[in-house]
Order: structure tokens, then C-alpha cells, then sequence
């Protein structure tokens, strides 16, 4: 063997960050592996593992192109960089004339450690419109939440015992944290932290796999969550099991949270939810004594129509068991010398004029949008109407043919942009409808900073290999953006420089970052009870307009919310829509996530793929008994949307009535309509509100359906309206 | 080295089928560079993760997930079988091993595998697992152990496996699941 | 006499072109056929030519598995080769003819004992044929008839050189015709002769790993209804011996066989073995081949677990259900 090198790095497979070791042979990347060394034991997961079959794909864009026929027609002419960049700063420059900086928007898919880029790029061209996509479904409704209640923007769950102990009551919480350490905490550590738990509560409508371990199930239905969150402190308050201590010294409004949660008493919960309310009153009363305890929530809370609440509901339970700030409760934690990495971004907000921000689509009506973002779905609907003060969109990463509701709206909206650009690895959908696509590079072939999502943590992702044909890595194509339409903001003269700017606050370069690893804060180095030191505030107190854990939210008073939590039914349900449920007799959930597929990416590597060929809807077995339907049999699944075909697979471990569809299956291998249409769960879901005030989110967990098994030979041709 | 065993655990394992990719990296199984279509060829997997549907009672959920690969049997029926000695124990570790060469593709093994175990490549030549046995050489763990975020795959020796077994089902019997 | 100059002469002539245009039709067939036979997993060009061109090397496997059988049946070749083109008397013949040609001759002696060799092998392959079961069931009558054909110049021509019979009247005076018209009946013949693949119905035990190792696709199989029926395809077979090598049970076997109907049906295949499968006694699923199952069961091998009988997904779900009830 010449030349074996081990090179560690991050793997950026999904949000995540495991500790890799990358073996690199003669400039081709041989072997993946945990780095038992790193924060995550050397454990991976089946995406990280399969990035191997990802760098090498033969599908990988390698090229800038330009479009050289109609929109979405497929016809591309290869263009170098200069001119691609040319181009999208060319029509950045001239709509800023135009109609001034509000028209463009730059966007992003799923956070791969590259959000700061984004948005101070957003930032530094002084749009108020910073982005669309998925952010107000998904993780931002809570940051909301977690800042109108707590005034920072994050609590996590303690799982480490830094503080001498661990948690005793877990609640997992609409969340498969054993398969996706997105947002948050990472698969091993809970596992770990389970070891020294005596109570694990889960709440989610199907059994998941850690039901198996969990001591009570609360089978909740699709989209009642608040409900839930508000009996068991109807339980907890009434007996009287809060944190008195906490409560009196530390929160603010507690009385008025009082007499809200009489309004949820355990037998209507029971109604709203279907969780018998003996469970919730022993949910409610494990969490109150076992302390302390830890929530781990999951997006499925945000893709409701009443998000903040589901949000705040949760946080207001961790604060009146004083599960903050504890040792072994929810923590949030200080980051290494280098500072949080997302300031990268926010250090320039204000270049941003007020009056843009203003004017920032659909913030009217929802004013706890992700930090300056415009409301998705006004935009898209503004779009359709071509009445939007939006021209021009550039993307990098992400699919909203996939990850927005009612994808046939969203493909029309974006047709009737003036200009699309995306940055991705494969012709996605997405770069088929576009103007211009840039090639990027894959993790294992750039430099770059990554913070632990929960921020203890900032680690080197180095580079493995070359990227493919001319594709450039994530922070250079931002890079080169903006110093062509913002060179104020981006004034370096090399990524590298842009790189060693970011750690200055460490005093280290990115040369010896990158030979060192990492930057942690870990054990002794973080500090418990921040809120009795000057940490937030002089004197101690949560960084909030009172100073406490405001359960009465005054910035949402402020904003004319409802500033506490209050359960509002789902957009469309048995309850609040019960003839659209006479058709549609089923209750439908599109949360069904695979372990090995993050939305529709790696569902085209021959690995990935061979695990599973097709999409996979759950069906209880007496409902599937009923419609004459056996495992295996592909479905048809109607909404008053649209219908999409999936394959049908038994489960018993789900209330009967619910049906649970795979979110984002794309087959890769075909063109046009067929690869985005025929089962993309969001071809289902409504654009069509009711939206979360606050935080504008839509209900796409909690819909009506109706399932039918399909015919031989009915898989018609499907296309785009 | 001394002799070993493996012990795959239903009651941590969760289903993310990292082991199977971990195990296909690890041996570089086909395909490669093809485009990942349904209708590409099938590779090899050594290792299979089952669902066990759900039993609910009361607020007890028991649904195992079961990983099976080759359990390297003590008086492996395969190993009988081969017509063509195919197949033989590692004189140190017992670890079964396959000599791809001598194997004909008859199937004899899958035949009379109690666990269906023996998977074919795309030659029809029998692949099993070999517990990573250049790893454990090297005193590194098993690429699938190493990589299972649920530490549900456990390779020791024979009698370490057994106390491990022993243990685990009092803590099951104990009733304790967290309690 | 007309006759003898008849047989001597044109029928002579037409033996030979005969002999020459079937191998060259043969070879135009096979060719064809070889290069659209569809193996999907075709092991490469090169790979079929060595071996195709392994059939003339004497030491393969099938030696080892039947050594004594695989000498004598070389021995036989070579005896069947050497003699008519070397024999003194023959290159006489050929310096005669308006082609003029020569070329070494074999002496008389060696001619005599190796004449004499084939004879005696060609009556063990006969007799062998005649006698053993496993191989009378798998021979037709042409396959005796085969045997005769080929050993009959032979047996003529040693009498015609000795002179043994000449005192049987009609024998003496026409054993010189004779041979030549069975050597030429063994020329024709040639034309219609094939090598050919098959599996012995007593020893094989269905397991297709002959299937497998075909590297031209010539055996095939497929599971179909209750029985997995073996096919093969005559043109298709270069007689590599791969079959033959592989089977465990050496089932496998290569013979020659007078086929008349398909000299002209190049891409014909025919079933030459069918199997039955075995049942699972849980999903009554068919799953692997009776005989082989039985193999299992009963050749000592000591594994009598009731598991045996269940195809590998009921022994999957049926571990499953016992991790389900133990780790309850
Ligand atoms: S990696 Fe571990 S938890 Fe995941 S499927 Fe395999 S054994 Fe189970
Ligand atoms: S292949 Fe099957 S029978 Fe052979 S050792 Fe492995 S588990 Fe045992
Ligand atoms: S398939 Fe190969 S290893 Fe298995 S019994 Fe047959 S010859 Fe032996
Ligand atoms: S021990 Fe190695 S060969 Fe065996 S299943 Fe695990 S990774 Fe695969
Ligand atoms: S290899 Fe032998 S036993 Fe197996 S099917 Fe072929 S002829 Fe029969
Ligand atoms: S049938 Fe047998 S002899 Fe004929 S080509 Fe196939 S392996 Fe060779």
C-alpha cells in the first residue's frame, strides 16, 4: 500500500456530526469509519457509512450549467464559473436597482453546517426577505418558542452527567432520536444517558422502536401535542407537584398559566388527544418526581398549525418541574473559545435596513417567522398570483419540490420566479426548473467549521479528496457570491482567510484548528444554574423582557398573540372539519421518516436503495384487513390534494385509523413528473393554511385521507398541472 | 486470539440498519457506481434486520428487533453439508470461514442454515460473515459492532457471550426494563 | 465390379463431403449460437475460449473424479484418431489417389495392438452401457448403435489386414467392402454426432451448481410449478467439462449422442432433467430440491432437526418468534 492516510473529519451526512476517520489510498477514499476518539464513540449511521457510494455516484453534478431551452425543459449548455457567477450576481446587482434588495432571496435545504453562510449572505445584500423554504416546519417554531419563553434560543438535553447526573425521566417527544441526531442530540449519547434512567416516556402515535424501552407510551393523535403538554401540568399543578422553588423565583406568569391549564383537565385531554388520561396523569406525575428530566422533541411538532404552542406548551412542562439549567435537565451550553459559529452570520444583521425587514412577505401576519424569514407559503401563493415583490431566488441544496406542502403549487410558484439558481450535487427536481446550477461538493471534499448542534463543540471537517470535475465546495461558491455583489461583507482574499476570520475569537488559525479538531467545552468547562450568575443577566435571571422563564410570554402579548399555550385543532381533522372526514375517513400522518434517508437524499446510492427499492406506508392491519389490502401491495393514497402510490406495510403498533405515509421518496432514476410525483408524501398536503400565528406554519402531519389499493396497471402517467 | 462468538441483542437493537451498510463498506460488496435505480443489481448482505410486529399490554410495547447474520454455530450443519469442504472453522477463533474458491454454488448450507444465514454474490459463491476476522486481528472491534449507535452487537469469547446472555435475561426477568 | 468401384469411389467422395460440409455447417451453427447465448453473468470471451480449448488437455477434474474411466475413454480418442490416419495401408491409398499425398506411417505392430486396445474398450463401453443401471437408463439405443458404428471399421479393418475371416466364404470376399462402408457409415455419422451434457437421474440431486459453473449458459433452470426442470442447449455446449467438474455428486456427464432432428434446430432447447422440489411443511412454500434434501437428511450427516423442513423464511420467522417469546 503506498500512500494510506487516515484523515479525521465530521460526517455531514445528515445535521448530525460523527466522529470519522477517512482512509484515503492513493487519492481515492477506501474506508469509512467512526472516530472512537470523538464525541460520538465511532458511531455512525447507514447514511454516513454510504457516503462512500455518494462521492463516487455517476450522477454527481460536476459542471456549472446554464439553462439552454424553456424552464425545466432540460436543456443545458456547460458554462464556466465566472460566467454562472457572473450571471447570478449579474441579475442580483440589476433586481437590487430594480425594485431594491427585498426582491432577492438566497435559501437553503436542511442545515449541513453551512447556515451561517446563508444567511450572512442574505445578511450582507440587505434583503428582508432571507430566505423560504422549510425552516417555519421545521426546528425554527421552536427556536421561536424556546426564545419567547426563555429569551436564548435553545435548551438541550443534558445526557451527559457533567454536572454529576443524569437524566431520570426522558420524554421523547414526536421525536426518533434513535435514527436522526438532527437538530440536536446525538443517537449515542441518549442511549447512554438511558443507562442511568429510571422512566422513559414516549409520546408519538406509533410505537417506535425505543417504545420497547420506554415504560409508558403515550399514543398521542397527530397534531394534539399541546393538549397533551397542558393536561399533564393540569395534573402537576393541581397536585401540586411543581418546582416551587423554581416556579416562584425564576418564571414569570405562572398564576395565568394556572388558570389556562384548567382548561385541560386529563378527561378533555383525553377527548382531544386519545391518550387515556390515566397514562397522562402518570406521565404527569413520573415527570414531576422523577427528576430531573429531559424532553427530546422532534419536528413534528412544527409542521402543525399550532406549532408555537406545541413549542411553548413543552417548555413551559421543563420549567415548571425546574427541569433548566439542572444538572441532568435541559441545559444550554456554552460554547468553546471560538464562539458560536452562527454569529458568522447574525454579526451583520444590521446591514439589513428596518424598513426592509418590514416588508419582509407574510411577517405581517406572522411576526416569529425564522429570524427575518418571509412566509413560505404567502410567497409561493404570491408567486402563482404574480404578485410578488420577490424575483429572484437562490438555493443551495434542498428540494421544496419535496420538502414544501402541495408540491404541484410550489413547482408552478417557482416557474414564475424571474431568476432560480441552485447550488446542489445532483440534478435535483429543484436544479430542473432552474436557471443556472452549481455543482457542489460532497463533505468528504471540503474544508470547512462545524458546531455541534448543540454548540459545545467545534469541529474541523477536513478534506478528504478533490471534488469531482470543476464542483466547489459549500464555503467557496458562498464566498465568491458574495464578494461579488457584497465585497464589503466578504472582504477575505481566500476561503482560508474566511475560515481563520471565523476562529479568531479562539486566536488559532484554520491550519491549526484543522490539525487540532476540535474545540470543546465538555465536563468541568460547562457551567449549571447560568441562571443564578451573571451569565444572561447582571444579577442573575433569563435573558427575557422579565428577566424569568416567561410562561406568559410578554413578547407574544407584545406581538398580539395569545402569550400563553392553548390547543387549537389540526387544519383538517375528524373535529374541526368532519365533512371533508366523511370522504376521507383516514387520519394521515407524513411523518414516516427511514432511518437511512434524510428527505430524498441517498435514496439513489445502490447500497440505500437495495434496503428498500420503494416507498413504505404503515397501515394498521385491521384497516388494511378492511380495504383488502396485504403487505406488499402498492396503495393509492388520497387527499383532497392529490394521491401518491406507496407500497403497503402492516403495523399494529399505530391507532387504526391513522395511516402513515414516507415523507420525500424520489425516484432518482427517472425524469420529470415521475421522479417528483408519484409518491412524494407532499403532493398530499395542504399549502392552503390554517397557519401557526406566530411562527406561520402549516398542518402536514395531521391530515384526511382515504386508501384504496391499486389496480393492475393503474399507475397512470402522472404530470405537472 | 481466543474463540469467539457474537451476540446480536433484540432488545437494544432499533432497526437503522447501520450494521448492513457498515458490513457492505467494510467488505466493499457491489454495486458500485451505478445509479442506485430500483432495477440495479442486488448486492450481498450479510447481515438482515428484522421487525417483530408489536405486541401492546398495558404500557408495555414489545416489539424486537432481530439482526441475523452467520452465528458461527458451534457444530455448524453448513460445514457438514459442503460437498465441496468449503466451508471451515478457524482453528483459533472458530469463526466459520468460507473458501470462496473450492465453492460450487450448490446451496447445500442455505439448506440446512437454522438461521437461513448464507447469502450468495453475484458469482453464486456463498459469502458469510466473517466476523471481521482481520479486524479482531488487529484488536479493533467488528466493522458492525463498531459503527451500532445502539451497542445492540456484542463479539467476545464464547464465555463472555453466555454470562452476557445470562445477564440480560435476569435484567428481563427482573421486569426492570427502566425501572 | 460396379458396386465395389461405386463404393470405392463416389459414395467415398460423397462420405468425405458429407463429413466436411456437416462439421462446417456445425461450426457456422455454433458460432451463432455462441454469440448470442445470453449468460448474464457471462464470464468474458477469453474465458470460454480456455474452456472450450481445455476439452483437449486430459487432466481435468473428471480424471480425478473417475480416473479410471476418464483413461480409458482417452485412450480410446487417441486409438480412434491415430489409427485410420496413420495406418500404412490408408496413406497407401492416399499416395494413389489423384491427390498424391503422403505422410508418415505407423508400423504395423502398433497399429495391430492399438487397433486391438480400441476394440477392447469400445466392448467395456458397451457392455458397461449394457450392464450398469444408472447409465442404461440414460442411453437410448442410439447410443449402443453409436458404439457399433464407431468400433465396426475398426473390427472390419483388422480382419481385412489379417485376414482372420477369409475362410467364411462371403466374409473373405467382401470384407474389404465392408470396411469400407462402415468406415464410410462412421463419417456420415460424424456429421450427426454431438457431444452432449447429461445429469445421471439416480445421482444428481438438483442443486444446479452445474448451472452455475456452464460458462456458455448451455444448462439452465428454472423452478416452474412443482418440479425445477434443467434445459440445455446442444449447440450451445463447448464441451468444456465445467459441468462435469463441478457436480458433487458426478451426476454430471459428457457423451456423445447421434442427433439427426437437431443438427438443424440450432437454437432448440430441450429438458433434460426435472426435479422436484420440497415443501415446506409450515407455508408449504417449495423450496429447495427433493433429492438433495434427502441427500441431507439421510447420508449420515446427523442433522434430523425438525428446522430441515422448513424453508429458510419459516426458520427465519420461527427464530423470530422465539426471540419474540423469550425476550418478552
Ligand atoms: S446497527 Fe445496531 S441498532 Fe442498528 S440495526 Fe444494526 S444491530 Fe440494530
Ligand atoms: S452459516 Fe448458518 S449453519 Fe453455518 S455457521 Fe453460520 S449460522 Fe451456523
Ligand atoms: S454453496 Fe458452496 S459453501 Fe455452500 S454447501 Fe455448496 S459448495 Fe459448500
Ligand atoms: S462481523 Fe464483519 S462481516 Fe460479520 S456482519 Fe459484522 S461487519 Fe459483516
Ligand atoms: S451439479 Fe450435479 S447434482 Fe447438482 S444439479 Fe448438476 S448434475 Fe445434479
Ligand atoms: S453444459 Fe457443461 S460442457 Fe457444456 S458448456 Fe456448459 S459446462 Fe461446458
Amino acid at each position: 500500500m503506498g500512500d494510506k492516510q487516515f484523515i479525521k473529519s465530521v460526517c455531514k451526512a445528515c445535521h448530525g456530526g460523527c466522529g470519522v476517520i477517512i482512509t484515503v489510498e492513493n487519492g481515492v477514499v477506501t474506508y469509512l469509519e467512526g472516530d472512537p476518539e470523538s464525541i460520538t464513540r465511532g458511531t455512525m449511521c447507514a447514511k454516513g457509512l454510504a457516503s462512500i457510494q455518494h462521492i463516487n455516484h455517476p450522477d454527481r453534478l460536476k459542471y456549472p450549467f446554464k439553462r439552454a431551452g424553456e424552464r425545466g425543459e432540460g436543456k443545458w449548455e456547460r458554462v464556466s464559473w465566472d460566467e454562472a457567477l457572473e450571471t447570478i450576481t449579474g441579475k442580483m446587482k440589476e433586481l437590487i436597482e430594480k425594485h431594491g434588495p427585498n426582491a432577492i432571496c438566497n435559501s437553503q435545504g436542511t442545515g449541513r453546517g453551512y447556515n451561517r453562510y446563508t444567511v450572512r449572505l442574505g445578511n450582507s445584500i440587505g434583503t428582508g426577505n432571507r430566505g423560504i423554504g422549510s425552516s417555519h416546519i421545521c426546528y425554527f417554531p421552536r427556536l421561536r418558542a424556546f426564545e419567547a419563553t426563555f429569551g436564548f434560543n435553545r435548551l438541550y438535553c443534558d445526557y451527559h452527567g457533567w454536572g454529576g447526573e443524569y437524566p431520570k425521566t426522558q420524554i421523547s417527544w414526536g421525536k426518533q432520536i434513535e435514527y436522526s441526531s438532527s437538530d440536536g442530540e446525538m443517537a449515542v449519547w441518549f442511549f447512554e444517558a438511558l443507562k442511568h434512567a429510571k422512566n422513559l416516556i414516549l409520546v408519538d402515535p406509533r410505537a417506535t422502536s425505543i417504545a420497547n424501552k420506554a415504560n409508558l407510551w403515550l399514543q398521542i393523535r397527530p397534531g394534539t401535542d399541546a393538549a397533551l403538554a397542558l393536561g399533564m401540568m393540569n395534573v402537576i399543578i393541581n397536585e401540586n407537584l411543581h418546582d416551587r422553588e423554581f416556579v416562584a423565583n425564576w418564571t414569570h406568569g405562572f398564576d395565568k398559566l394556572k388558570e389556562r391549564v384548567q382548561e385541560y383537565p386529563p378527561a378533555k385531554v383525553e377527548e382531544i388527544t386519545w391518550i387515556p388520561k390515566e397514562k397522562i396523569v402518570k406521565a404527569a406525575r413520573m415527570f414531576a418526581i422523577d427528576t430531573p428530566g429531559v424532553i427530546q422533541t422532534g419536528e413534528s411538532l412544527d409542521a402543525s398549525n399550532n406549532s408555537t404552542s406545541n413549542g411553548r406548551s413543552i417548555m413551559c412542562l421543563m420549567a415548571i418541574t425546574g427541569n433548566v439549567e439542572r444538572p441532568g435537565s435541559m441545559m444550554n451550553w456554552i460554547h468553546p473559545a471560538c464562539g458560536p459559529m452562527a454569529a458568522f452570520g447574525f454579526e451583520i444583521f444590521d446591514n439589513i435596513k428596518p424598513e426592509n425587514i418590514e416588508k419582509a412577505i407574510g411577517s405581517d401576519k406572522h411576526r416569529f417567522l425564522d429570524y427575518g424569514r418571509c412566509h413560505t407559503e404567502t410567497v409561493l401563493r404570491q408567486l402563482r398570483e404574480g404578485n410578488c415583490d420577490l424575483k429572484m431566488l437562490h438555493q443551495h441544496g434542498g428540494n421544496f419540490l419535496f420538502s414544501l406542502a402541495n408540491t404541484q403549487n410550489v413547482r408552478k410558484a417557482l416557474l414564475n420566479l424571474e431568476f432560480l439558481s441552485v447550488a446542489d450535487q445532483f440534478m435535483s427536481a429543484m436544479c430542473e426548473i432552474a436557471d443556472v446550477v452549481l455543482p457542489v461538493a460532497h463533505w468528504l471534499e471540503e474544508e470547512d467549521l462545524w458546531n455541534t448542534h448543540p454548540g459545545f463543540c467545534t469541529r474541523a471537517v477536513n478534506k478528504a479528496i478533490d471534488p469531482p470535475g470543476e464542483a466547489w465546495t459549500t464555503p467557496k461558491i458562498y464566498f465568491e457570491i458574495g464578494r461579488r455583489v457584497a465585497p464589503k461583507f466578504w472582504p477575505w482574499n481566500s476561503v482560508e482567510e474566511m475560515l481563520d476570520y471565523q476562529l479568531r475569537k479562539a486566536d488559532i488559525t484554520w491550519k491549526e484548528f484543522s490539525k487540532l479538531g476540535h474545540l470543546s467545552t465538555t465536563g468541568k468547562d460547562q457551567k449549571y444554574y447560568k441562571h443564578k450568575t451573571d451569565y444572561w443577566v447582571k444579577g442573575g435571571g433569563f435573558p427575557t423582557a422579565t428577566g424569568k422563564v416567561e410562561l406568559y410570554s410578554t413578547a407574544l402579548e407584545k406581538a398580539g398573540y395569545d402569550p400563553l399555550p392553548s390547543h387549537i385543532e389540526p387544519g383538517e381533522s375528524y373535529y374541526s372539519t368532519p365533512e371533508v372526514a366523511k370522504e376521507y375517513p383516514l387520519l394521515l400522518s407524513t411523518g414516516g421518516r427511514i432511518p437511512y434517508h434524510f428527505h430524498t437524499q441517498y435514496t439513489n446510492l445502490p447500497w440505500i436503495r437495495e434496503l428498500q427499492p420503494y416507498p413504505l406506508v404503515q397501515i394498521h392491519p385491521d384497516t388494511a384487513k378492511e380495504y383488502g389490502i396485504e403487505e406488499g401491495d402498492w396503495v393509492w393514497i388520497e387527499t383532497k390534494r392529490g394521491r401518491i402510490r406507496q407500497k403497503a406495510k402492516m403495523f399494529s403498533g399505530m391507532d387504526p385509523r391513522l395511516v402513515v405515509v414516507q415523507a420525500s421518496f424520489c425516484y432518482w432514476e427517472k425524469q420529470g413528473p415521475e421522479r417528483v410525483l408519484p409518491s412524494n408524501a407532499n403532493v398530499l398536503t395542504s399549502d392552503d393554511g390554517p397557519f401557526d400565528g406566530p411562527a406561520g406554519s402549516v398542518n402536514m402531519r395531521a391530515l384526511l385521507c382515504k386508501i384504496y389499493k391499486m389496480e393492475e396497471g393503474d399507475d397512470t402517467q402522472v404530470s405537472f398541472s | 486470539m481466543t474463540r469467539k462468538s457474537v451476540f446480536r441483542d433484540p432488545a437494544q437493537c432499533m432497526n437503522c440498519k447501520t450494521c448492513i451498510i457498515a458490513c457492505k463498506l467494510k467488505h466493499m460488496f457491489p454495486p458500485h457506481n451505478t445509479t442506485g435505480a430500483a432495477a440495479d443489481p442486488k448486492g450481498v448482505n450479510l447481515i438482515q434486520v428484522y421487525h417483530v410486529d408489536p405486541e401492546i399490554s398495558g404500557d408495555n410495547v414489545h416489539q424486537p428487533f432481530v439482526s441475523i447474520a452467520c452465528m458461527h454455530c458451534e457444530d455448524a450443519p453448513c460445514i457438514k453439508v459442503c460437498p465441496s469442504s468449503a466451508i471451515l472453522k478457524d482453528s483459533e477463533t472458530h469463526i466459520t470461514l468460507v473458501d470462496q474458491e473450492r465453492c460450487i454454488g450448490c446451496k447445500a448450507c442455505l439448506w440446512v442454515c437454522p438461521y437461513g444465514a448464507p447469502s450468495f454474490n453475484e458469482d453464486g459463491k456463498l459469502v458469510l460473515c466473517d466476523l471481521c476476522i482481520d479486524r479482531l486481528r488487529e484488536g479493533k472491534k467488528t466493522a458492525c459492532e463498531a459503527a451500532c449507535p445502539a451497542s445492540a452487537i456484542y463479539v467476545a469469547s464464547p464465555e463472555e457471550i453466555s454470562e452476557l446472555r445470562a445477564r440480560k435475561a435476569v435484567e428481563r426477568i427482573a421486569g426492570g426494563k427502566m425501572e | 465390379m460396379a458396386f465395389i468401384s461405386f463404393i470405392e469411389g463416389p459414395l467415398l467422395w460423397f462420405s468425405f463431403l458429407f463429413f466436411a460440409a456437416g462439421i462446417v455447417t456445425r461450426f457456422i451453427f455454433f458460432s451463432f449460437v455462441i454469440i448470442k447465448s445470453s449468460k448474464p453473468r457471462n464470464p468474458g470471451w477469453s474465458n470460454t475460449l480456455v474452456s472450450f480449448l481445455r476439452l483437449f488437455l486430459p487432466f481435468h477434474m473428471a480424471v480425478i473424479k473417475k480416473p479410471v474411466y476418464a483413461a480409458l475413454r482417452y485412450l480410446f480418442h487417441i486409438c480412434l484418431f491415430v489409427v485410420p490416419i496413420w495406418l500404412a495401408g490408408h496413406i497407401a491409398l492416399w499416395e494413389e489417389s489423384r491427390f498424391d499425398w503422403t505422410w508418415g506411417t505407423l508400423s504395423d505392430e502398433w497399429a495391430d495392438w492399438m487397433t486391438l486396445l480400441f476394440l477392447f474398450i469400445a466392448a467395456y463401453l458397451f457392455i458397461r452401457r449394457v450392464i450398469l443401471s444408472g447409465i442404461r437408463t440414460e442411453s437410448k439405443k442410439e447410443d449402443l448403435l453409436l458404439i457399433i458404428i464407431t468400433a465396426l471399421p475398426f473390427l472390419t479393418g483388422y480382419f481385412y489386414a489379417h485376414g482372420t475371416l477369409d475362410s467364411i466364404a462371403f466374409l473373405g470376399d467382401n470384407i474389404g467392402t465392408i470396411h469400407i462402408l462402415s468406415g464410410e457409415l462412421m463419417l456420415i455419422m460424424v456429421a450427426f454426432l454431438f457431444c452432449r451434457t447429461r445429469l445421471n437421474r439416480e445421482m444428481c440431486t438438483g442443486c444446479a451448481a452445474c448451472e452455475l459453473s456452464c460458462p456458455t449458459g448451455t444448462l439452465e433452470f428454472r423452478d416452474e410449478g412443482r418440479n425445477r426442470i434443467f434445459s440445455y442447449l446442444l449447440y450451445q455446449c463447448i464441451s468444456c467439462g465445467a459441468c462435469v467438474n463441478t457436480c458433487p455428486e458426478k451426476a454430471a456427464e459428457l457423451r456423445h449422442e447421434i442427433d439427426i432432428l437437431r443438427l438443424f434446430r440450432p437454437t432448440s432447447r430441450e429438458t433434460i432433467r426435472s426435479v422436484e422440489l420440497k415443501e415446506c411443511e409450515q407455508c408449504n412454500g417449495l423450496y429447495a430440491p427433493g433429492p438433495l434434501m434427502r441427500k441431507i437428511e439421510n447420508v449420515g450427516l446427523k442433522i434430523t432437526d425438525d428446522y430441515i423442513q422448513f424453508c429458510p423464511k419459516c426458520r427465519r420467522s420461527n427464530y423470530l418468534e422465539r426471540i419474540r417469546v423469550s425476550t418478552r
